[in-house]
């Protein structure tokens, strides 16, 4: 009965998209007709539904007809809604139904969130516009995406059009489901997908897939295998997990398209069976030795870096059958041991720092390429954080200074006191190793300024006084370095103000320009007192020669600014001194800012002549 | 003393920036001043602002249900920012100090005693009753004839629609319905405008065949309402003076908007009721053009499944308090029951929370139903009637759910029958792939809450989990 039903609703439903006009004798109704009088027999309702259909392909007018159907349909849709069926497709026992796997179990998410937090994120990950990144960022902040309603979010994220979002979602909220989340994204992977199912292969590979998990495992072959340009790759690399792979892998490796290759030599790394070392090893000493290098990086095992290691010395030391006459040949090793913590690799680079000369290698280099190998060795004492590390890169300076700057100090600050470290290097008795006055001046260029948008930002106040000893501000002082000094400027050094003054009026400095900005960010963070700040902010403007052609016109811009904010009482003399200088520009831009500080200054001052007459 | 907690502050704030924002002004230390008054039943302060001088503003619970936030900054968001950071400060444990209450307070505060007073003295007879409104007949039978008139039209373009069939649907039907659904609503029919607009957006769908059949459903649905709104309206039209429909739903189909006051005359209140709610979601409705917060709340002890809704237009959105989640049990001392099915729909002004307790918890298990064969029944009672909820919820209890071999979920009762569970059209958002993440020992002996719906093109009445529910583990699947 309720078959009879159901296809009738489909037999009118054609009606309401074909139109009741159409119904006139209709054959397929005709067809049912005699069943539903059959059916009309056992209840009144069903008896109504057969005179209805009748009268539907019955002769009639035609808007008579369309209500017809609408009551018909009216009338079959209250019964069908008394049928509806309810029980799982099957026999409907109990007997088919499986226990939901508890297998591959995520952790247990809460749902504790409310509806309105998630709902915040659920509008930034399904629109368009700004300041999406930064909703989705707090809401991983915040720890929203525990919540399980969020995962599919999460998951979808992989997807978004903004890349920022996708990576983040890449990088750290999809895998912070950790390895439960493999199956569940394998499970609806499409392998001939788009960027997010390629980016969904990227998270698998980040955290790994269990080899005992055969069903993500196949599915990754598949997509190994059949998968598009983008996603085969992808989904070989995940694919180092699973021993029974090696000779796919291998086999991959020996591809003619580059990205398979790469792809193989990552998961080749991960698998780290003899075969898989052996390969990995030729293809460093051929001709994808770079990329393979790059590719085993950062999942190199001990044992093949130990070979490696050998391999390296070798050829430091021409042991090999070939002598190394240029750096091309050394950079796969040095890419590939460029995370590798070794004993060897340190007695190694030890040994260099001791004694260059012991490498006959070296002789044939250049100097730059010599660099890039003392630079790895730096590298990895940096990477040591002892004294003994710091010493071996200071031996190592002796022969290229600058490796001071860019590793010795950044370690020295690390494990030392600010005062150790002036001493270590300014320090005038101990002095062991004194660095130029050039080279200080790198470091502190560096160290205090951030550049930003193409001129210099001052790090935080409480920074530089933390970081820095307040001997390297006399230091600046006694050398003359302006910025240096702008930059270290804290309270407390009587020598400080009556420098700055005199400095800044130096106009044949080249750099003069760069340095009063410097300044200027002194002005603005050091905790002067009021009339110290005003005082030094007018003669920052008063130094300058306004007449000269300039291009840092930021410089003159922030000191307009600042000079149309000084305290109210002082705004008389500042009009006063801004005016006397005015007097004399030519150049009409700088006359015009310096107007304009001039006018919100007189603003201002009526303002408070006002507010104090009230 | 006052208690407060942080989510309860959470609920009362108009919408997740306001909540923010206050909670920012604590942070950043804006407030100056923080003072409780004596009896601890009204904060007060001073937080400072971009101005010149401060914001002054208090909460006053002396009815600790209905707090009243009051601050001279010129928000029209109630509470503002700067009482709810007033309220978190409070919560986070920070030092208020003892003052007296201030003075225009404290008038304040006897203003509004002085009207409970003359509300409950008319209540109980010692004042005479406030002058009822008189009902111009006239204007109410000239509004009848229009509603009368409207039905009509509509049953005109109901028709033709179904003459030339959803086939022929084109950009222009869709208009013409959109056009004919704003003059509905300016005859005061705004059921029947929304329900129209409904229809031209399931024509407008891109998945054409599902529109098709939901197209049909929403057709039939317009024919039931045209038929049971004539008989009404022509009844009305002859006794104009009769009490509006409390029973049934056709007063809200003709798009009456029941007034608390008229739902307490027709005796539709219950008294010192405790809710907890199970499930909370919100959903952009476009025939509406409202976003739509809906809840479903267990009333304690009764094993009723009630639903509460506020609409908030898209077009002032910015101005009305978006509803939220509520974990805790709601202590409501009089609950307004609107005319409805299984899950009718009721209204509360003010509650105090209280912290849902194990004897809450196992009043879940035991309100749910113990057999699927009974829900189901009820369920289909309720979907015979053509202008019926077409999406009852209910709470029912399960032995496990489980998944069959080609992945459909299914809930298994204690005897063992099964209810197939699949996404629902009318839910926002699916559920039921969130299954196969949950916890698998939520699965076990566990309360489900679940939203039904006949679907006409399969005949499967399917229903879609909302919440699981496991002692006092509540998985929340819908937001």
């Amino acid at each position: 009965m309720s078959m009879l039903l159901q296809e009738l609703h489909g037999e009118l439903r054609r009606l309401y998209i074909a139109g009741s006009d159409l119904a006139v004798d209709d054959f397929r109704l005709k067809k049912l007709e005699p069943k539903l009088t059959a059916l009309g027999e056992r209840a009144p309702v069903f008896r109504r539904i057969a005179e209805g259909v009748a009268e539907l392909i019955g002769p009639g007018v035609p808007f008579e007809r369309a209500v017809r159907l609408q009551d018909v349909s009216m009338l079959l849709n209250s019964v069908l809604a008394t049928q509806g069926k309810t029980e799982v497709d099957g026999t409907g026992s109990e007997a088919d139904i499986t226990p939901i796997a508890l297998d591959n179990r995520l952790p247990d998410l809460a749902t504790n969130h409310s509806s309105r937090e998630l709902g915040e994120v659920r509008q930034a990950l399904s629109s368009s516009g700004s300041g999406r990144y930064e909703v989705v960022l707090s809401a991983y902040e915040r720890g929203l995406f525990d919540d399980l309603r969020m995962l599919p979010m999460a998951v979808q994220a992989l997807g978004d059009s903004y890349s920022e979002i996708a990576d983040l979602a890449t990088e750290k909220i999809v895998p912070g489901y950790g390895s439960a989340i493999v199956a569940y994204l394998l499970n609806d992977l499409d392998i001939q997908g788009d960027k997010a199912h390629e980016r969904r292969l990227q998270v698998v590979k980040k955290i790994g897939v269990n080899p005992e998990d055969r069903a993500s495992i196949d599915k990754l072959i598949l997509a190994a295998e059949q998968g598009g340009a983008k996603i085969g790759p992808a989904a070989i690399a995940c694919l180092g997990a699973d021993p029974e792979c090696e000779q796919r892998l291998l086999d991959w490796s020996r591809d003619s398209k580059k990205t398979v290759r790469e792809s193989a030599y990552f998961a080749l790394s991960v698998l780290d069976s003899i075969a898989a070392r052996d390969r990995l090893y030729e293809a460093l000493n051929g001709k994808d030795g770079l990329m393979a290098s790059e590719a085993i990086q950062p999942s190199i095992s001990q044992a093949l870096a130990e070979r490696l290691i050998t391999l390296y010395e070798e050829k430091l030391k021409d042991h090999v059958d070939k002598k190394v006459n240029s750096i091309k040949e050394l950079r796969p090793l040095l890419n590939a041991l460029g995370k590798v913590r070794h004993p060897s690799l340190e007695r190694l680079y030890t040994e260099m720092a001791q004694d260059l000369s012991i490498y006959p290698v070296f002789q044939r280099l250049a100097r730059t390429e010599m660099g890039q190998v003392t630079g790895a060795a730096a590298d990895y004492f940096v990477r040591s954080n002892t004294i003994k590390a710091l010493e071996h890169i200071e031996r190592m300076a002796k022969t290229s200074p600058t490796m001071l700057v860019h590793y010795a100090v950044p370690l020295a600050r690390r494990i030392l006191s600010p005062a150790e470290v002036y001493e270590r290097y300014a320090g005038s008795e101990s002095g062991k190793i004194r660095m130029s006055d050039d080279l200080l001046f790198m470091v502190f260029r560096e160290a205090l300024y951030s550049r930003a948008g193409g001129y210099d930002r001052r790090r935080p106040q409480a920074q530089i006084e933390a970081e820095w000893d307040p001997r390297w501000l006399d230091w600046a002082i006694d050398h003359d370095r302006l910025s240096v000094a702008a930059g270290l400027a804290r309270l407390g050094n009587d020598r400080l103000l009556p420098y700055l003054k005199q400095a800044i009026r130096n106009n044949a400095s080249p750099t003069i320009e760069n340095d009063r900005y410097n300044v200027l960010g002194a002005v603005q963070n050091v905790p002067f007192d009021e009339e110290t700040r005003f005082e030094l902010l007018m003669q920052l403007i008063e130094a300058p020669n306004w007449n000269r052609p300039s291009t840092l016109a930021y410089a003159e811009f922030a000191l307009t600014v600042e000079a149309s904010d000084v305290p109210v009482n002082r705004i008389d003399e500042a009009l006063r001194r801004i005016e006397g200088i005015m007097a004399g520009i030519e150049r009409t831009d700088y006359k015009r800012r310096l107007q304009e500080a001039v006018d919100t200054l007189r603003t201002r001052q009526s303002a408070a002549q006002a507010e104090a007459g009230e | 003393m006052l208690e407060l907690t942080a989510s309860h502050i959470d609920s009362l704030a108009p919408n997740a920036a306001a909540a923010k924002n206050g909670r920012g002004l604590v942070l950043k230390n804006k407030f100056v001043k923080l003072n409780v008054s004596e009896e601890g039943d009204l904060i007060f302060g001073e937080c400072s602002g971009s101005g010149k001088s401060n914001y002054i503003c208090s909460v006053d619970f002396v009815t600790p249900e209905n707090p009243v936030s009051r601050c001279n900054c010129p928000s029209r968001q109630f509470p503002c920012k700067h009482a709810l950071g007033l309220m978190y400060a409070y919560a986070d444990g920070l030092t208020f100090e003892k003052a007296t209450v201030p003075e225009d307070i404290s008038s304040k505060r006897e203003k509004a005693e002085k009207r409970e007073e003359t509300k409950a003295k008319r209540e109980s007879g010692e004042l005479p009753p406030a002058k009822p409104k008189k009902v111009n007949k006239t204007a109410l039978k000239k509004k009848i004839a229009q509603q009368l008139e409207a039905l009509d039209e509509l049953e005109k373009i109901v028709v033709s629609l179904v003459r030339g069939g959803l086939g022929t649907a084109n950009a222009r039907t869709v208009k013409d319905l959109n056009d004919h659904a704003k003059r509905l609503g300016s005859s005061y029919l705004t059921g029947a405008e929304n329900e129209l607009r409904r229809l031209a957006l399931l024509l407008e769908q891109d998945d054409r065949e599902s529109g098709y059949t939901y197209a049909a459903e929403q057709l039939t649905l317009l024919n039931a309402f045209i038929k049971k709104g004539r008989s009404y309206l022509q009844t009305k039209q002859e006794d104009p003076e009769l009490a509006p429909d409390s029973e049934s739903t056709i007063e809200e189909w003709l798009g009456h908007a029941w007034q608390l006051a008229e739902l307490k005359e027709a005796g539709r209140v219950s008294e010192s009721v405790e809710l907890l709610q199970l499930a909370f979601y919100t959903y952009r409705d476009e025939a509406r053009k409202e976003f739509v917060d809906t809840g479903f709340w267990l009333q304690l002890g009764e094993g009723k499944i009630h639903r509460t809704v506020q609409y908030r237009p898209f077009k002032a959105v910015k101005y009305m308090k978006e509803e939220d989640s509520f974990f805790s049990v709601a202590q409501i001392s009089e609950l307004y029951r609107y005319p409805g099915g299984m899950n009718a729909r009721v209204r509360f002004e003010g509650m105090i929370p209280r912290q849902a307790n194990h004897a809450d918890y196992d009043g879940i298990r035991s309100a749910a139903a113990a057999s699927i064969p009974d829900a189901v029944k009820a369920v289909k009672n309720q979907l015979k009637d053509p202008l019926a909820d077409r999406a009852p919820v209910v709470l029912l209890n399960a032995a496990r759910v489980a998944q069959t071999e080609n992945g459909t979920f299914a809930l298994v009762d204690e005897a063992g029958n099964t209810l197939e569970l699949g996404d629902v059209y009318r839910l926002p958002q699916p559920t039921t792939p969130l299954l196969s993440l949950v916890d698998p020992s939520l699965l076990e002996n566990c309360a489900v809450l679940a939203m039904f719906e006949h679907q006409m093109d399969t005949g499967k009445l399917v229903a879609q989990p909302l919440t699981l529910i496991q002692g006092e583990r509540i998985a929340r699947l819908l937001y």
